[in-house]
């Protein structure tokens, strides 16, 4: 496995980042083997593996997972787009807000969607539940058992210390997982070319299994904050703490599907 | 016959092009080329000698009828068009040469200056200045590399700290449009921003009969509501300040 020092970016231009574009100016390095990333302070931030997911796994998991179709409308900063302010038929403004509807009408055109599998943790209004999307379409988890179980096995051999400090945490709600991993959910991404946002609904202090799918060019991960690409092809698996570190994509040409397996944030309450 | 343009814009060092499709430049003097043009141009069949700028200049001056003087950038009427487009794009590629060329020479510079860096730090620095005097020495003279050391330390620290590069955000089509759509709904939302849906409606629990229902039904549909709404809200203010009832700071909604 081959080792990297990561060094900073400037930090305020960094964090104005958010919600824009990521541009091949913002790249110094580009990963492309399986390779340990760790900043000056010795923590490994980034993880790849390349070319550890059987391809029938992967062709598979693309099958199954292809046909997602929720609109991301409620993920501003990743769309790149503002959160605003509905308009209702009557032209007046609702109080909710989101991703505008013109907007979202050209993410349909270029085919972009998402979709939630497995369970997610209460909000104010929804208790701890499993997602429409499973509900509908228990296969897409159930099809997918083998690859899932890979995934977790794999993240507790790249990244011993966060898988632990995840098991810790899920093993508080067993019912809550998704069979014996650390993992409560997936989130699947389409053809969705995403600027540079944070996740905020993921457990701190561990690390997202990013995995991409289908047939394509281009598509880097970019995180900016240390002028770093990660150019990973399907059958690669990447870990990073997504919501610490600001990442967004380039654009590419093809079909692209991506998977992030994570521990939802407050998973732990669903057994109160 | 052809035409001769003398260019003045370059102070004591007039530039003169002569030609009639192409144009060509008269600059060195007693270049054998010129012998050419001083044949076209005057119609002389055997030039005694080699003809030099000078001489060039010398036959403007006495035959100013034949000739298009350019004084200042731009000046254009019907009869310099052509020659004065033809300078303005040659001039203009020739900056291109010349920034290119200052361009790389800067990145020569800098790729020269990061080559020997490494090489000092892998020779260590007696041996470095021997193998320089022995392989480079003969093309470069140390001050200068030192120099080149100086300029790729000096630009690979800016790259580190450089914040512009950081500040351009992707402009790909697919960026742009959603952009764009962004953009115009923002200008939507912000044309509509005195329109928000009144969410403070307060519920009085009155107990009225249909008929009144009806009445105050038809008052709020009537052009005398807002008044009527004004006196409502002035009578349920002034109970509560009879009843000691303070109201608070938020008077937008009460």
């Amino acid at each position: 496995m081959r080792r990297i020092l990561l060094t900073p970016e400037n930090e305020q231009a960094v964090k104005s980042l958010e919600g824009r574009f990521p541009s091949p100016l913002h790249v110094r390095k580009t990963l492309t083997e399986t390779t340990e990333a760790r900043t000056k302070d010795g923590i490994v931030r980034v993880a790849l593996a390349c070319n550890v997911i059987p391809t029938a796994f992967h062709k598979l998991a693309y099958e199954l997972w292809k046909n997602v179709n929720e609109l991301p409308d409620n993920r501003p900063a990743a769309v790149g787009s503002a959160s605003l302010p509905r308009i209702m038929d009557d032209g007046m403004l609702s109080g909710r807000k989101g991703v505008p509807k013109q907007t979202l009408r050209v993410l349909r055109k270029q085919g972009s969607a998402q979709g939630i599998l497995g369970y997610l943790d209460a909000t104010q209004s929804q208790a701890c539940h499993r997602t429409p999307l499973t509900k509908r379409h228990p296969e897409m988890l159930e099809g997918n058992e083998r690859l899932i179980k890979l995934v977790d096995e794999l993240y507790r051999f790249y990244r011993p210390d966060s898988y632990a400090r995840q098991r810790v945490e899920i093993e508080k709600v067993p019912m809550w997982r998704l069979w014996q991993t650390v993992f409560s959910t997936i989130y699947l991404a389409r053809n969705f070319r995403t600027a540079y946002h944070f996740d905020s609904g993921n457990f701190k202090g561990v690390m997202t299994a990013l995995m991409p799918m289908g047939t394509f060019t281009g598509g880097e991960l970019v995180l900016p904050r240390w002028g770093l690409a990660i150019g990973f092809r399907p059958g690669d698996v990447l870990f990073f703490d997504s919501t610490e570190i600001l990442h967004g994509n380039q654009p590419f040409q093809g079909s692209r599907l991506s998977a992030a397996y994570y521990c939802e944030r407050d998973i732990a309450d669903c057994g109160k | 016959m052809p035409s001769i343009i003398l260019d003045n814009r370059h102070g004591r060092n007039p530039v003169i092009f002569f030609g009639e499709n192409s144009w060509k430049r008269v600059t060195d003097e007693g270049s054998p080329s010129h012998t050419a043009t001083w044949r076209a141009l005057t119609g002389e069949q055997k030039p005694d000698r080699h003809r030099g700028l000078a001489d060039f200049l010398e036959h403007v001056s006495r035959n100013p009828h034949k000739v298009t003087t350019i004084d200042e950038v731009p000046k254009l009427n019907d009869d310099d068009t052509a020659a004065a487009e033809w300078i303005n794009s040659h001039i203009a590629k020739l900056d291109v040469v010349i920034i290119k060329g200052i361009a790389t020479r800067k990145d020569a510079k800098i790729q020269i200056g990061r080559a020997l860096i490494e090489q000092k730090k892998i020779l260590g620095h007696g041996k470095f200045k021997r193998h320089f005097s022995e392989v480079l020495g003969s093309m470069i003279e140390l001050r200068t590399a030192q120099r080149y050391m100086k300029l790729a330390k000096k630009h690979d620290a800016v790259a580190k700290s450089d914040k512009l590069s950081l500040l351009i955000s992707g402009s790909d089509d697919g960026a742009k449009d959603v952009k764009t759509t962004t953009e115009s709904a923002r200008e939507g939302v912000n044309s509509r921003l005195g329109k928000q849906k009144i969410i403070a409606v307060y519920k009085l629990p009155l107990r009225l009969c249909s008929a009144y229902r009806k009445a105050v039904d038809e008052l709020r549909a009537s052009p005398a509501w807002p008044e009527a709404h004004e006196s409502v809200i002035l009578v349920l203010r002034r109970f509560c300040t009879n009843q000691g009832i303070e109201i608070g700071a938020n008077k937008e909604e009460a």
